[in-house]
């Protein structure tokens, strides 16, 4: 048995570049989720699924609020394209992804918890992609993941 | 197995989906994030009954702007990227 979760996609144009005559559409698979606190779930949050992070990010303004088991002792700075670098600790962190018609089972992970909110919440391959099926076809507008059930 | 066991979980209270609004606010943003981006370049921005209502520098500002606005209804919020951002 698995459970299906839909995915969006969000589409726009670089204005700066449309200005000079250039389309190139910006686009983005985004998932739903929710993290788990102390006592509930936070509210909903946007997630970036991207398959070139090894592993999820999540932004401070988010996991502050979120129980964690801390993993690594200290500050570790990740690299990489972009702007530089970013600072933040390893945790584990309990998560269920949602679409409008339900959720799926609770995950638990390992993320990088980020020091600042320079970067959005990103949703990488260590136990999540490396556990879930996901679909994606931009071309028929149908993205989803295809998640077992809990064991 | 990140996927957690139903023996796990069967203390926790799993929460909602989401309520129909915020689903409808969700595909209203999605729809509009030319303008959002346009208005609000690299900003987290909130969005409540189909409007942003509010967006700041950081996300805890504007989820603080957006709870005091709409109390505890769910609100959708997302970052407004302009331009071509990689992480």
């Amino acid at each position: 048995m698995s459970i299906k979760i839909d995915l969006e996609f969000e589409t726009k144009l670089d204005s700066d570049l449309l200005s000079v005559g250039i389309s190139i559409r910006l686009i983005r698979l985004i998932a739903s989720l929710r993290l788990k606190t102390a006592e509930a779930w936070t509210d909903p949050y946007k997630a970036i699924i991207d398959t070139g992070s090894p592993i999820t990010l999540i932004p401070e303004h988010v996991w502050e609020k979120v129980s964690v088991k801390w993993i690594s002792p200290g500050s570790i700075q990740l690299t990489g394209l972009g702007s530089g670098g970013v600072s933040g600790k390893l945790a584990e962190v309990v998560m269920v992804f949602l679409d409008k018609k339900g959720l799926s089972p609770p995950i638990s992970l390992k993320a990088f918890l980020v020091d600042s909110d320079t970067v959005p919440l990103i949703i990488g391959f260590e136990d999540v992609l490396t556990d879930i099926k996901m679909v994606c076809d931009y071309k028929s507008k149908i993205a989803f993941f295809q998640i077992p059930s809990s064991p | 197995m990140p996927i957690l066991s139903a023996k796990e979980t069967e203390e926790m209270k799993l929460p909602s989906p989401g309520s129909k609004e915020y689903w409808e606010d969700s595909k209203w943003a999605y729809e509009h994030m030319n303008e959002i981006s346009e208005k609000y370049p690299n900003q987290w921005v909130v969005i409540f009954n189909k409007k942003v209502i509010g967006a700041g520098r950081s996300g805890s500002e504007a989820e603080q702007i957006a709870t005091e606005k709409v109390s505890d209804q769910e609100f959708v919020i997302l970052f407004a990227e302009k331009g071509i951002r990689v992480y």
